[in-house]
């Protein structure tokens, strides 16, 4: 009883016995190493595995299936002898230790030579080569290649210089020289064996084997080298780059896979528990806590569009954080199969938070449909003495000017009442047409129809009080309780009457929209003339300061 | 012994020519040309073959396309080249040259003289 191999010789499937394919192998290989060098190396190879397996065709038949070492003797005989094989080709014959004289098909070689290992490399397989060579580890040769990169690249030089000049060792017979193994059908064998075992990783580098191949048959040894040594050098810098960028990406991917899922689920208690998620104190003095319950209730729109817009973002918003989530988590993983129940209904329910969210905004849109303005206006009378109105703001006010800038659009909504909420009016500045002083409130705001708007716009109340020659300014309006928020805005233009001067308190900058002055952008902190080339600057006032 | 090498060396010369004339003739598959050398016995073993129709092919004188087989996977199907024909005139009038030239200097001796 004998092992049978499976074997692909020339695209035919044989069943060979073990001893035949022993002998097989080994004689393509010293056909292979008899040609090293030669153009069209490959070619010929393929070429008489091709012949051979035409030869060994006839000799398999229903009743002798499979092939025997008789059989591949004889192939051996008529293929003939791998030394003159290489005669037929120009190159320049390279010294040959073959011999058949043995039996077993034993194949000397001389002593050990140096290889670059292409089966265990960093970058091109030096250090493994001469590990074998010496009969080391090969760590210590890639520590000191690394560590002389820091002593003035010497040995980066000394390793490209090492890649072009050694070659790689291609064929089992190399491989066992390198090792400094005899070359018998034995090690062969095993050599082969091995490579079998890392078959997984070569079926991952079988393009770049191809490529490599059809470099080897164009090209000369010299070249082959440089070419072999770009081509590995680059490899192997691919791989050390690929292994770090690996570590890094799944440190990374844990990172992310980590803010992601809190984001996710902070998202969902956003969405529907109503939790306060921005806390700001106003500059009124009053604690603003924004919750996107607050924020919908001030909308004040049904039940239903509330439902399909908050359903909607958070599936718009939720889905592909998911996804980037599985897909982080899968990677780190390392599990490749990809959930196709996943994958379908994210789609769907994606594409369904679309058509919520524009149905959602169709909807809710209508609140908005309608604009309306109103317009009073208010006239100062300064005592006859008096060229100056003093504006004042809250104290408080320049304390917290800062934090009031973080709301949505400068609207601030009160938890205490859903409904009430706070605005920053925007104050203009512009000449009077007659000797007094002006202030004009324009508000304005939104709803279903003109009337709506109106009541939406008068809704607003925005409180301010002139005394004498001082002018207590608001720093922001309200809504009266139980109206919703419709875009309500407030307009303040105060008109001043020319030589007459504008005292401005610090602050007030972030309210001011246009000045019919342009020089100076800070009005506030400092006294304004209204001349006929408007505001300018009391200097004076800036002496005081 | 010796006298096998040396009948190997002269065949060795002429087999580029040979593979030539048996393509220049028709279009063939490598092992269609071996039977044809093998017949005229000048072929003893067909490895060389392989190495030395790459050779021709590199060089520009052949040609090869890949054929269906009914007998197994495709096979090659080589042919001269325009530039392989004009070579193998070249080769032809040298040949005969060749085998004038040692016709003559062969004449000068005769195995009966020994």
């Amino acid at each position: 009883m004998k092992n049978t191999i499976n074997i692909s010789l020339g695209g035919i499937v044989f069943h060979i016995e073990e001893d035949a394919h022993q002998k097989l192998s080994a004689y393509l290989d010293a056909i292979s190493k008899s040609m090293q060098g030669s153009e069209g190396q490959a070619e010929i190879m393929s070429d008489i595995e091709a012949r051979i397996a035409e030869l060994l065709q006839p000799k398999v038949t229903d009743f002798k299936q499979v092939v025997s070492i008789t059989d591949i003797e004889e192939v051996i005989s008529i293929m003939g002898n791998p030394e003159e094989f290489a005669t037929g080709s120009a190159e320049p014959k390279k010294e040959q230790t073959y011999s058949n004289t043995n039996e077993r098909g034993r194949y000397q070689y001389g002593q050990r030579r140096i290889f670059r290992d292409p089966d265990d490399k960093v970058l091109g397989g030096i250090c493994s080569g001469l590990a074998y060579h010496f009969g080391i580890d090969p760590i210590w040769f890639r520590l000191g290649f690394g560590l002389s990169i820091f002593l003035g690249g010497f040995g980066f030089l000394l390793y490209i210089l090492l890649l072009i000049i050694i070659p790689k060792a291609n064929t089992a017979a190399e491989k066992l020289e390198m090792r400094g193994e005899p070359v018998d059908v034995n090690n062969i064998r095993k050599i082969i064996e091995e490579d079998m075992q890392d078959f997984k990783k070569k079926a991952q580098d079988f393009g770049n084997e191809m490529k490599d191949w059809r470099n080897r048959s164009r090209t000369r040894q010299f070249e082959r080298n440089v070419g072999d040594f770009f081509s590995s050098f680059f490899r192997g810098l691919g791989s050390l780059i690929g292994g770090i960028l690996k570590g890094i990406t799944a440190f990374v991917g844990i990172i992310l896979v980590i803010v992601l899922s809190c984001l996710l689920l902070t998202l969902a208690i956003a969405l529907f528990t109503g939790i306060n998620v921005l806390d700001i104190d106003s500059k009124t003095g009053h604690s603003v806590h924004y919750s996107i319950h607050t924020l919908f209730a001030a909308l004040n729109i049904t039940w239903a569009e509330r439902t399909m817009l908050i359903a909607g973002i958070f599936l718009f918003l939720g889905i592909p954080l998911l996804s980037i989530i599985i897909r982080f988590g899968r990677g780190i993983t390392g599990r490749k199969r990809p959930f196709q129940w996943y994958t379908v209904s994210a789609s769907i329910l994606w594409t369904a938070s679309w058509i919520f969210i524009i149905i959602g905004i169709a909807k809710v849109s209508k609140y908005f449909k309608a604009t309306a303005h109103t317009s009073n206006e208010i006239k100062f009378t300064l005592p006859p003495s008096a060229n100056t109105l003093y504006v004042k703001l809250p104290v408080q006010a320049n304390a917290n000017e800062e934090n009031i800038t973080v709301g949505i659009n400068s609207y601030s909504f009160d938890a205490t009442d859903d409904s009430v909420f706070f605005g920053a009016p925007t104050i203009c500045i512009g000449a009077s047409a007659d000797s007094n002083f002006h202030f004009i409130l324009n508000r304005s705001g939104r709803g279903t129809n003109a009337a709506e708007a109106q009541a939406s716009a008068n809704n607003i109340s925005y409180s301010f009080a002139q005394h004498d020659t001082v002018l207590q300014l608001s720093p922001d309006y309200q809504i009266t309780e139980g109206t919703p928020w419709r875009v309500q805005h407030l307009e303040g233009i105060l008109q001043v009457p020319l030589n007459k001067t504008l005292d401005m308190p610090d602050g007030i900058d972030h309210l001011i929209c246009s000045t019919i002055h342009h020089k100076h952008h800070h009005l506030g902190g400092h006294k304004w003339l209204m001349t006929l080339q408007g505001l300018q600057a009391d200097s004076s006032s800036f002496h005081k300061n | 012994m010796e006298i096998e090498n040396t009948k190997a060396q002269m065949r060795k010369g002429v087999l580029e020519f040979c593979i030539l004339c048996i393509l220049s003739e028709k279009d063939a598959y490598p092992s269609e040309i071996i039977e044809a050398m093998k017949n005229a016995k000048l072929l003893v073993v067909e490895g060389t073959l392989y190495p030395l129709l790459m050779r021709l092919k590199n060089e520009g004188q052949l040609s090869y396309e890949w054929k269906e087989s009914s007998s197994g996977p495709p096979r090659k199907y080589y042919k001269l080249t325009p530039a392989g024909k004009e070579f193998l005139n070249g080769l032809h009038a040298s040949w005969q040259e060749l085998v004038d030239s040692v016709n003559q200097i062969a004449k000068q001796y005769s195995p009966n003289t020994l």
